[in-house]
């Protein structure tokens, strides 16, 4: 029994090894932020958020399947809750009263294991009850899908029969095993059997069979001994298989819990955005064939979240375009689009709602960012080296269709040299059909890459502040200059000093 | 007769094995034998390798018996008889160690199972290979023979009956309380199953294990022992088979059989122990005898004991430095000079292990080998230097010589490590020169490792060999050992200073 509410065909699995990109893009695009929003302070949700958002799906199929259950679950949060509660319960009720020891015995395991079955029957049947009442709400196929499976796979035949199978498992009319005639003529292949329903002697005088019998001593504990683990060898194979029903059933119990939390996790962060009167919409997931970026009013939900006001956004029309060169003014919001790029695209691709007034893009494989990095603490290297080893492992990972946002790249070294860097490895790539985003102050890099005309790049600009209100990005050429006065005038009161000799272009 | 693997004429030859074994202890070929023969200890291999060979015609009898088994499916035939008899062996003492009747009934007719599989499979391979030596043709002949007997056809035939009808049998016991039935199972369906299939609906990860282990020795606990008497008595007819097979064929051993399973050992003990060293790369070869003194010639010899211990799992890829010899037919001495740890006894232990594993009839560590066979290897190794005792030393020495030199004939070989090493340097020379005209006199090939470079003057007899170092640094070792005139001490500043002992590095360490 899968719980398919993230997928259409794969359970959600909260511990899988998360692409070695990922603490880049947390750190990068602040998604700290996100994933603390979305939690809401539960842990569990923290750590479905994070896995959820850093694991991109790369089907709009697959995409679709959760925005239509977040829909779902926008529309009956309630439910959503009742089923979260419910499993969580049910894990805890066996946590609670569940102890496997180290080294247990089959005897004990066996008992063990009936206790819990019980009680985990007792949740199956509510759980039953939950989807046939309240689950009646849901419209969406993974909801649905999951409410059929429930009632038709925990009908009340099946409970009776789990009832009465654990009744019998706890052998009150002793204890039928079988073996075989194995090595050395001990026994082997034990196996446990159902006791017969009347008395033993019944049982043997109806089958007319020979039966040599013996009775231990009470005082010969050898004796003893040696039965108990006989019998331990008949209940071996049962016990297991009844110990391993209850990991299946608490498995099942964990699934579900994970999944509901992931859409718990979006309700949280829609609910904080919706209150703020940020806009937040479905957005179009689009083949990666064809790179496609439209948005309306993109803005970075973690940079929201800080503010008091609102974001202001950008609009975008990136379609086609493979190479997008973002120059202009000093504090101009360059590195918040660019965020609001990256946080857009694990948003889409994890089924969440996107922080803009509309989205649609095509999918990227996985998703990288290169940011300015402190200092090489081990000191074995120095800025640039550190830098470009970087680079190179992420050259090593990536493939076309993938999005790179580089905010600053080559700034350690000279405007020549890491203009000269930026043209080795940005174009190449952007013709590759890697989606490239470099925000740069490397007018060379940028005036170059313009002079090529290529119809594969966009450049966009930040106008000039004015009144340190942040304005949208413009298209147009790069500018020599970053304003970078605007912001000395500032902090000093006065203008700087004239450049000595002219301006270069 | 029986024939054999190890000797010609099917008329075992059993040589008393040599009692003085100090000349291996010296060469460190205990050290290799002991390698070689664990494991089987049970075999008792170890005296084969001191029993060598005095003809030619029995070493080559030997190498046919080698260049048999080295084609693999041969060695895979015998190995795996090998592997058989020897579960054979471990089932008979584990029987014999079993209190339960059946069960040592059993155990006795699963080893003498064990034993018929491993003689049929060894018979089938042999004669469908069609071995080219005289002694492995023989005795497939003679196992061929054995195989088709009534005997032994009886004995294969009944012992698959009875394991059989053994292995059909399944019980059912009723336990309640501390009173447990014994009856015939009657196809009760497993209840493990039913429960599998019961939750199998959620089973979609793999979960882990909650079973337990059980002690899985062959002996039974009480509960269990009279369990298996009841198991007896609810099937009489299989149980009964199993009873009086075993006293039909209490003695099922073939005298021929065991002793091939022994003397196969000899060769695959020796080839098993040198296939890693032969597959990193070092050569072996086939050496040809010659059983009257005559010119040696030996290429890329090594020491077969240095190469083991380098060539331990773990390590890389054996580093170990081959050398030639190629002696007239006059050239009786060989006089080894050069600097310390340079690789002067390994050369000489080399070229004793050579002539000593030539005389058993076995692949010598070399590439090419010319040789005499040698009737007896002596060593004469100073002892590690025992301080205040040096006369009864030197002393002890002597008169180890003195044997030596009593006993070696024109076929002998004489290795001597830096001997008079317990007394000045005169004496030495001294002492070394007479010794030296003595073994001249008796005709032995003698290799003589000194530090006492006069002692290597070339002449029509004596040959001067040289451990070289590198030519740039002479600290570097090359460990090759090169025909040529002894050179001095001229590496001596550089050995200093390999040992911090140059002026400048004693101070330092005084003053420190």
């Amino acid at each position: 029994m899968k719980v398919l509410l993230m997928h259409p065909t794969d359970d959600f699995n909260l511990d899988r090894e998360l692409w070695p990109e990922s603490e880049d893009l947390v750190q990068d695009l602040g998604l700290g932020r996100l994933f603390e929003a979305m939690a809401g302070g539960d842990k569990l949700l923290s750590a479905v958020a994070k896995t959820a958002v850093l694991t991109p799906l790369v089907h709009p199929e697959e995409i679709v399947w959760r925005q239509q259950a977040l829909a779902d679950c926008t529309s009956h949060p309630e439910f959503a809750r009742q089923l979260f509660d419910l499993a969580t319960e049910a894990l805890e009720s066996h946590r609670r009263q569940t102890f496997w020891g180290l080294n247990q015995l089959p005897e004990s395991i066996r008992y063990t294991s009936i206790q819990a079955l019980e009680t985990l029957l007792g949740f199956l049947a509510r759980l039953r009850h939950l989807a046939e009442g309240p689950g009646q709400a849901m419209a969406s196929p993974a909801f649905v899908r999951l409410r059929a499976m429930l009632i038709s796979e925990l009908d009340d035949s099946y409970l009776k029969l789990v009832e009465t199978t654990l009744r019998e498992l706890d052998l009150p009319r002793g204890l039928v095993m079988s073996a075989q005639v194995g090595r050395a003529n001990r026994g082997t292949d034990y196996r446990l059997h159902k006791a017969p329903g009347r008395g033993l002697r019944e049982r043997f005088a109806n089958r007319g069979q020979p039966s040599f019998s013996f009775t231990v001593p009470d005082r010969d504990e050898a004796g003893l001994q040696a039965l108990g683990e006989l019998q331990a060898r008949g209940v071996n194979i049962a016990a297991n298989a009844l110990a391993q029903s209850v990991e299946h059933i608490l498995g099942f119990f964990t699934s579900l819990r994970t999944e509901v939390a992931f859409y718990i996790g979006c309700l949280n962060l829609q609910r904080v955005l919706l209150a703020k009167g940020e806009p937040i919409c479905t957005p179009v997931p689009l083949p990666s064939a064809y790179p496609a970026l439209q948005a309306e009013r993109l803005y970075d939900p973690g940079l929201s979240l800080t503010l008091e006001g609102n974001t202001v956004g950008n609009d975008i029309e990136a379609d086609g375009k493979t190479l997008t060169v973002v120059t202009g003014a000093n504090r101009g919001g360059k590195s918040t689009f660019l965020r609001s790029v990256g946080l857009a695209q694990l948003m889409m691709q994890c089924g969440l709602f996107v922080a803009a007034r509309s989205f649609r893009a095509s999918i990227c494989p996985r998703i990288f960012t290169h940011f300015k990095r402190n200092e090489d603490p081990s000191m074995t290297g120095g800025k640039l080296d550190e830098e470009l080893a970087r680079m190179s492992i992420t050259v090593s990972h990536i493939s076309p269709k993938c999005l790179l946002l580089c905010n600053e790249p080559f700034g350690s070294t000279n405007e020549k040299e890491g203009s000269d860097l930026g043209r080795q490895v940005f174009i190449p790539l952007a013709a590759a059909g890697v989606k490239v985003f470099v925000v740069t102050h490397l007018f060379d890099l940028a005036e170059s890459l313009y002079e090529k005309e290529l119809d594969t790049a966009l450049f966009l600009r930040a106008p000039r502040q004015a009144g340190g209100q942040p304005f949208q990005l413009v298209v147009g050429p790069p500018e020599a200059t970053a304003y970078g006065e605007d912001v000395y005038t500032r902090i000093f009161g006065k203008p700087p000093l004239p450049e000595l000799s002219g301006r270069r272009a | 007769m029986t024939p054999s693997i190890l000797y010609p004429d099917g008329a075992r030859e059993s040589p008393s094995p040599l009692q003085d074994r100090q000349f291996a202890v010296d060469l460190n070929l205990d050290q290799v034998f002991a390698s070689v023969c664990e494991g089987r200890e049970q075999l008792d291999l170890l005296s084969l390798f001191y029993s060598p060979l005095h003809d030619v015609d029995s070493v080559v009898y030997r190498h046919q018996v080698i260049a048999d088994l080295e084609r693999p499916q041969v060695l895979a035939a015998v190995q795996s008889f090998g592997h058989g008899m020897r579960q054979v062996r471990e089932l008979l003492r584990s029987m014999r160690s079993l209190h339960n009747h059946w069960q040592q009934r059993r155990l006795f007719i699963d080893a003498v199972s064990a034993y018929c599989d491993a003689v049929g499979s060894l018979t089938d391979k042999l004669v469908r290979m069609g071995p080219a030596s005289r002694g492995l043709d023989a005795f497939t002949k003679y196992l061929s023979a054995y195989r088709s007997s009534a005997g032994f056809t009886s004995l294969a035939e009944d012992a698959g009956v009875v394991l059989s009808a053994l292995a059909q049998i399944r019980y059912t016991l009723h336990i309640k309380g501390t009173r447990v039935a014994v009856s015939q199972y009657l196809g009760e369906p497993d209840y493990a199953q039913e429960v599998e299939t019961i939750f199998a609906k959620f089973r979609e990860m793999p979960a882990r294990e909650f079973l337990a282990t059980f002690r899985n020795t062959l002996d039974m606990d009480p509960v269990e022992g009279q369990i298996l008497d009841r198991v007896a008595r609810l099937n009489p007819g299989p149980f009964g088979a199993l009873d009086r097979y075993f006293q039909a064929h209490r003695d099922f051993f073939d005298s021929g059989v065991t002793a091939f399973d022994r003397d196969a050992q000899f060769y695959l003990a020796y080839l098993g122990h040198i296939a890693p060293l032969r597959s990193s790369g070092l050569p072996f070869c086939y050496p040809h005898l010659s059983d009257r003194p005559s010119s040696s010639r030996v290429k890329a010899v090594f020491d077969l004991a240095l190469a083991d211990k380098v060539n331990q799992p773990g390590s890389s890829r054996p580093n170990v430095v081959t050398n030639d010899l190629h002696l007239g037919p006059n050239e009786r001495i060989v006089v080894v000079t050069g600097p310390n740890s340079g690789g002067k006894t390994t050369f000489a232990r080399a070229l004793g292990q050579v002539h000593y594993l030539a005389s058993l009839g076995l692949l010598v560590p070399a590439n090419e080998a010319d040789l005499v066979l040698a009737d007896a290897v002596f060593t004469s190794f100073g002892q590690e230097e025992q301080l205040g005792t040096p006369r009864s030393h030197l002393e002890d020495e002597l008169v180890h010589l003195h044997e030596v030199i009593a006993q070696a004939s024109p076929r002998s070989v004489v290795v001597m490590n830096e001997s008079f090493s317990s007394t000045t340097l005169r004496d030495a020379a001294v002492l070394g020169r007479s010794v030296l005209a003595q073994l001249l006199e008796s005709g032995s090939l003698c290799i003589y490792v000194t530090f006492v470079d006069e002692l290597a003057e070339a002449n029509g007899e004596t040959v001067s060999m040289v451990v070289t170092v590198h030519p740039e640094d002479p600290v570097l070792r090359t460990y090759k050992v090169v025909r040529k005139p002894p050179e001095g001490l001229a590496y001596a500043a550089a050995l200093a200073e390999r040992y911090g002992l140059t002026y400048g590095a004693v101070q330092e360490r005084v003053g420190q």
